[in-house]
């Protein structure tokens, strides 16, 4: 579960949002930066919900005197602040948060906005596309494109369109049975190689696209090129 | 005085309710004090949480606590405090599903 660390020196936000996020993430809630810090330094926080007029400083030179440590732990900053003026918010933006909401605030939008921020780059996309083959990833469909530019859905079981989608993202690399049973079914699944050989062989009939191929590899496997 | 609150607070208003009747003793004491920079932070705090709770009227009273204190003004803080103690005092909240309470203005 995705944790988030409240950092505000009113008891009564930390309430506010301890009640709207109702077990969708974990809340960590401080009402010091010094505080904050030590628990920032024992646990991995994927997002920091910053008041700026803090009792023991100011939450944005927190944030710029903090900036690689939070960096380093893709940990986001999202200030939540009643200072509404234009130089605080493009301060913060300049210095990478993800998001600033003037207070008072609406809980439900905040709560919106936290979740929205805590999807990774992603899980925010909605499509990857390589040249004819549009993966849409809300849906989980594959679509070729036509040459009349039309698209057409392809049928792609889960795992084949996982399969699809990883070698899509590593194209012109190659994985060898075993690397593509950890990367794509996981470790924990005990299939025998030949399944990805039966996975693959199900792609190409499937995917006919103008543009790419999936090639066979003696000696390493399977890998994801141009057509040549 | 009836006011209608989201039914997500339902089971955190009564205690945000009687966090604020215990402030009203102490916002007394800080203005007998002349202390402003209780008064601007107390003030402050209201004007940024009390909206959220669904009271606007409380956060607007929070506002001119802090407005006047950063002034050094306390010729109408009793009155301020007057208001929030006659709020508190007689409000009524009605708990309804979000979509019903949504408030434009906030």
């Amino acid at each position: 579960m995705k944790k988030v660390l409240v950092l505000d020196d009113d008891v009564e936000i930390h309430e506010l949002v301890s009640a709207y996020a109702r077990g969708e993430f974990e809340l960590l809630c401080y009402s010091t930066m010094a505080s904050a810090l030590e628990q920032l330094k024992q646990t991995q926080v994927d997002l920091v919900l910053l008041d700026i007029g803090l009792e023991d400083g100011d939450g944005i030179r927190f944030f710029a005197e903090h900036k690689d440590f939070f960096a380093q732990r893709n940990c986001k900053i999202m200030l939540l602040s009643a200072e509404k003026s234009l130089s605080k918010k493009l301060e913060a933006f300049h210095l990478g948060a993800v998001d600033y909401v003037v207070k008072p605030f609406e809980p439900l939008e905040l709560m919106a906005r936290i979740k929205t921020n805590l999807k990774s780059e992603e899980q925010r996309q909605e499509w990857f596309i390589k040249k004819d083959i549009r993966f849409n990833l809300e849906s989980g469909t594959v679509y070729l494109e036509e040459e009349d530019g039309g698209l057409e859905e392809i049928q792609l079981s889960p795992i084949e369109f996982k399969l699809m989608m990883f070698f899509a993202k590593n194209e012109d690399r190659a994985f060898t049975r075993n690397q593509l049973l950890d990367k794509v079914w996981g470790e924990s699944l005990h299939v025998s190689e030949r399944t990805v050989d039966q996975h693959v062989s199900k792609l190409r009939k499937k995917i006919k696209s103008q543009h790419y191929e999936i090639r066979t590899s003696r000696t390493l496997g399977y890998r994801f090129s141009a057509l040549r | 005085m009836i006011i209608e609150v989201s039914s997500d607070l339902e089971d955190i208003l009564p205690k945000y309710l009687d966090n604020r009747r215990k402030e009203i003793n102490e916002l007394k004491a800080f203005c007998d004090q002349q202390d402003f920079t209780s008064l601007k932070t107390r003030g402050h705090r209201l004007a940024g949480n009390a909206p959220s709770y669904g009271m606007p009227l409380l956060g607007e009273l929070g506002r001119k606590i802090e407005q006047d204190a950063l002034s050094q003004e306390l010729s109408n803080m009793a009155l301020y405090i007057a208001q929030m103690e006659e709020f508190l005092n007689n409000v009524q909240v009605e708990f309804v599903e979000e979509d019903e309470c949504w408030d434009d203005d906030l």
